[in-house]
């Protein structure tokens, strides 16, 4: 008992200090939203992509919606085709805050600018294979 | 419980905000929301950057609400004399399980959303070296500037007021919480925008070049 609430007071104050936390209870929060969301309303056809539209080929968040209307009728390797990398960001934010809970004080309290600036760079080449990938694939 | 201790920032939350327990929540909404409108830059002086972000967070959620029931108000009012965005597709958007989904959803939709915004400008203070107080002193900044959702409340133009308004108690929101420059904060807070741009002038640029067709 007293193990859960040092893992919850722990958390409380890591979400002051980490913005990866408050990515990821966005992403706790958005995501079974967004399911729910998708029950009721189906959004396909209601927005065209003007990049695409005029250039023939899709931008780099093209799939997105389709992704979550996959994922939301429980069809995950679809939904992973649409959209590779927005499937994959927001799966890895799900896991991050489990991990920090059961992982206290083995990951860095918080991130610091290297950090960020190598991420960036990492993000920035994910997003570039992922865009070859989307225009190869036709999605 | 309202925590108003101050580690390190050197201020207290003195704010009508932080007092909310002892003026009642309606007068204190009132009173933030009044003060947040006339001078924002003295009211982001009494926020401490280093306390707790959950009463913000509540403040974040309820002017976020509002500003959703004033948006569907001016949708469904334009819908029903013909003009905005009508047809078919929005008709089905707008279906009435889908409002009644909506509006349950609107408080999780707001938390998700001051949390990604937090998150990116804390990556961008981050990536610059500029990041003067931890992740919670941004979620305070993106929490009291959505009071200018507020200005949905004005039809037709209150969109585009909200979004100059909003990038203004942004700047002031950043700059104060932050201890950063004025031109720091600006850079900040148009990071999204200037993103945006980036990509349109990618966009312009392939057109140039015709590398596609």
């Amino acid at each position: 008992m007293s193990s859960a609430a040092s893992t919850l007071s722990g958390l409380r104050r890591r979400f002051h200090r980490d913005p990866l936390l408050g990515f990821s209870l966005a992403a706790w929060l958005g995501l079974p939203a967004a399911v729910l969301l998708f029950r009721f309303v189906n959004p396909l056809g209601l927005y065209v992509c003007p990049f695409k539209a005029s250039l023939g080929v899709p931008c780099l968040s093209c799939g997105t919606t389709r992704m979550l209307v996959a994922a939301a009728g429980g069809d995950l390797l679809e939904a992973f085709t649409y959209q590779p990398l927005g499937f994959t960001i927001p799966l890895l934010l799900l896991m991050y805050l489990p991990l920090v809970a059961l992982m206290p004080g083995r990951l860095p309290d918080r991130p610091r600018t290297p950090h960020v600036r190598a991420g960036g760079l990492v993000l920035a080449a994910a997003a570039a294979v992922n865009w070859t990938y989307l225009i190869l694939a036709g999605v | 419980m309202n925590r108003t201790t101050t580690e390190g920032s050197g201020r207290d939350d003195s704010h009508d905000w932080a007092r909310r327990d002892r003026t009642g929540l309606v007068r204190a909404f009132l009173n933030t929301t009044s003060e947040l409108i006339t001078d924002p830059g003295s009211f982001f002086q009494k926020v401490n950057p280093s306390s707790s972000f959950q009463g913000s967070l509540l403040y974040g959620v309820i002017v976020f609400v509002v500003s959703m029931l004033f948006s569907a108000f001016w949708k469904t009012a334009g819908l029903l004399v013909g003009i905005g965005a009508t047809g078919e597709a929005f008709s089905q958007l707008m279906g009435i399980g889908a409002v009644l989904v909506m509006v349950i959803l609107s408080p999780i939709l707001a938390i998700v959303l001051i949390f990604l915004g937090a998150g990116f400008f804390h990556l961008v203070l981050l990536l610059f070296g500029w990041s003067r107080h931890p992740f919670g002193a941004t979620v305070k900044v993106v929490s009291f500037a959505g009071v200018s959702g507020l200005a949905n409340a004005i039809p037709v133009c209150g969109g585009l007021i909200g979004f100059v308004w909003g990038l203004i108690l942004l700047v002031m929101g950043i700059r104060e919480l932050h201890e950063a420059s004025t031109g720091q904060a600006v850079i900040v807070a148009l990071a999204p925008t200037l993103l945006v741009l980036f990509c349109a002038c990618l966009f312009v640029t392939m057109i140039a070049m015709g590398s596609v067709v």
